[in-house]
């Protein structure tokens, strides 16, 4: 279940990271939308963490 | 002084580096260790290390100084308190949840505290050949500064290499 939650998290933060990067291929890149993406990215890495470490 | 947009962007890079180095079990095994048997601050030896590996270079006395001011009262007044409640939870029967919410609110006191230890003038550029130098002098620095000798950081510094 724990493990379940955490792949669904790294999909989830690989997809983010494929958005990201996707953004700065743009010609002109929006710099709010990068901040975004990557504030969404370390909040799942955060959660990943603190699952990884619940006990 | 960076724009505080640009600061929070900062810290955010700091903290995600943290989480990626902690993740290695070998690297939070060394920190904690340094952390309980020699009164070090585990913030502080994830900044030698972030700032050398993110081509930031070295910590001048005045930098690991200022950060050491600006940690002691979270580490002594929020972190160390959360702690022992966490730690005192953790023996309870049936406080698994406020367990969890313990531990939640000790990580994010951790990483108010990663903000406020950030050198206000940071050095920007490309990650540099000489990294590791500049990380095993930055850890030596500090361990130097707390009268420890610089043999104590070998652990981290092992674990280091073996994650990077």
């Amino acid at each position: 279940m724990l493990e379940d939650r955490i792949e669904t998290l790294r999909s989830r933060h690989a997809h983010i990271e494929d958005e990201i990067n996707k953004e700065i291929s743009r010609p002109l890149p929006d710099p709010a939308t990068i901040t975004d993406l990557k504030r969404q990215k370390l909040r799942i890495k955060d959660e990943i963490f603190q699952l990884e470490h619940q006990h | 002084m960076p724009e505080p947009a640009e600061r929070e962007a900062v810290a955010d890079e700091f903290w995600a580096f943290s989480l990626d180095l902690y993740a290695h079990p070998d690297v939070a095994a060394a920190c904690l260790r340094l952390q309980d048997e020699r009164g070090l601050d585990v913030n502080l030896l994830l900044l030698c290390c972030w700032l050398a590996r993110s081509g930031r270079g070295r910590l001048s006395e005045g930098d690991l100084a200022a950060a050491e001011a600006r940690a002691a009262p979270w580490r002594r007044d929020i972190i160390e308190p959360l702690r022992a409640v966490r730690r005192a939870l953790k023996t309870m029967p049936d406080a698994a949840p406020l367990y969890a919410e313990s531990k939640k609110l000790e990580l994010h006191a951790e990483r108010e505290e990663q903000r406020v230890i950030i050198p206000g003038k940071l050095r920007n550029r490309a990650a540099a050949a000489g990294a590791e130098a500049d990380l095993a002098a930055n850890l030596h620095l500090y361990l130097a500064r707390r009268g420890h000798s610089t043999d104590a950081a070998d652990d981290l510094i092992s674990a280091l290499q073996s994650a990077s």
